[in-house]
């Protein structure tokens, strides 16, 4: 009962908070984005978000985002090993691997703070995002016919439910520039039980962007 | 309250027990049909024989799982100067026919080994290619086939823990004109109680 009287008052507490951002708006912002779940390999992304908040009405605390990682290429090796008494037994490759994100996420806007210009920080919650990720991976100068790498990462391709938040401070003359903070969960799923598999992306990323705000509040 | 929590951890152990069994077949894009080659102690070994992939067969568990067969490593005695290591697996053809369809049911690479051939010896092949055709593969024979063929054989990383060795490589091999074994690899794990040398 404790536990429920807890939860009640965070939901209204975050809904009663909802409301000072009220106008719509369509939001487009780029930077870079590092993955923050791997052990070994770090991948990077260049980030391209949208954020929509479509209710005009200042109780209206819906917003949606998307979100979509362009892979940069990550170095890795490995090693190969053949059979053929007329080539070297092992060589030793290098990889590239791609790993790209796309998210689609749903949640509401959190008013924290404004200062005397009116810029404001607010706290973005999704509580519900889907996530489709996938890792590409290429051996180079790999002979194919007489070589097999010993361990190989494999292509992967993987989905799931996810949770993000994000801070976004809006500033400028209008609001309309923005920066952002964001970080998304790893997925639900991970069914590779491939113990040199890649996880689940888990991207932190910066961004700065603009803003498109189309119905104001009289 | 206390029959919950009996009825609870009974699942809890058999979903334990249910999920300690894998297949460990994680397809080589490169090669279609068979295993990447791994070094885990999968027990997981594939190969074309004549262009067809097979692959060593799986059992269930008695309530649920997979466990894959695993090979047989002995060392033969023979009347000659040296004797002869086998190791030998089943193999069924990698598609969804039964095992009794298939030609060819296992496969045993033949290695000459000294008399006294021991465990460390075993471990000292790690990371050695030996000699081109220096050992024998045959097909559907255990342990003694009256006309194997010729192969190679690498054994790539063989490591031993308290319990068990581990040994992962590459073979292929011809056998008269009609049997030619490509593209062979094995990622084995052999408990030490069940070799004789």
């Amino acid at each position: 009962m404790r536990i429920l009287r807890i939860l009640s008052f965070h939901i209204i507490f975050i809904f009663s908070s909802v409301a000072t951002n009220a106008q719509s708006f369509l939001s487009f912002s780029t930077g870079i984005s590092t993955d923050v779940n791997q052990n070994h390999n770090s991948f990077y992304h260049v980030p391209i978000s949208i954020q929509w908040k479509p209710g005009n009405r200042p109780n209206s605390p819906f917003l949606f985002g998307l979100d979509y990682g362009i892979p940069l290429i990550t170095k890795g090796s490995g090693d190969a090993y053949t059979l053929n008494p007329q080539l070297p037994e092992k060589v030793s490759l290098t990889e590239d691997i791609r790993a790209s994100i796309f998210t689609i996420s749903v949640g509401f806007q959190i008013h924290l703070i404004s200062n005397k210009k009116n810029n404001t920080l607010y706290l973005d919650l999704f509580p519900l995002a889907i996530s489709s990720q996938r890792y590409k991976v290429t051996y180079k100068n790999y002979d194919k016919e007489n070589y097999e790498v010993m361990n190989p990462d494999l292509n992967r391709k993987t989905g799931g439910l996810a949770m993000a938040m994000a801070f976004v401070y809006y500033f400028a003359k209008k609001q309309d520039m923005m920066a952002m903070i964001r970080i998304q969960s790893p997925t639900t799923i991970s069914n590779n039980d491939y113990p040199h598999a890649f996880k689940s992306i888990a991207p932190l990323q910066l961004t700065f962007g603009y803003n498109f705000f189309y119905k104001k509040i009289k | 309250m206390k029959s919950i929590r009996s009825i609870a951890a009974g699942c809890m152990i058999i979903l334990l027990l249910y999920s300690c069994g894998k297949r460990n077949f994680y397809p080589d894009a490169d090669d279609p049909g068979l295993s990447i080659l791994s070094s885990y102690g999968f027990n997981i070994a594939s190969v074309y024989i004549n262009n067809v992939a097979y692959v060593n067969p799986y059992k269930r568990g008695i309530i649920g799982g997979i466990v894959n067969y695993a090979p047989t490593l002995r060392k033969i005695q023979t009347a000659g100067a040296v004797d002869t290591l086998s190791l030998s697996w089943l193999i069924n053809k990698n598609d969804n026919s039964t095992g009794y369809n298939s030609p060819y049911q296992n496969i045993s690479l033949l290695i000459p080994v000294s008399k006294s051939f021991s465990v460390n010896d075993f471990i000292a092949l790690s990371g050695k290619r030996l000699a081109a055709n220096s050992n024998a593969i045959a097909v559907n024979s255990f342990y003694n086939p009256a006309n194997p063929g010729r192969s190679n054989l690498y054994f790539i990383k063989i490591h031993v823990d308290t319990s068990a060795l581990y040994f992962s490589g590459l073979f292929d091999g011809k056998i008269g004109d009609s049997i030619v074994i490509t593209k062979g690899r094995f990622d084995f794990k052999i408990d030490k109680n069940a070799i004789n040398f």
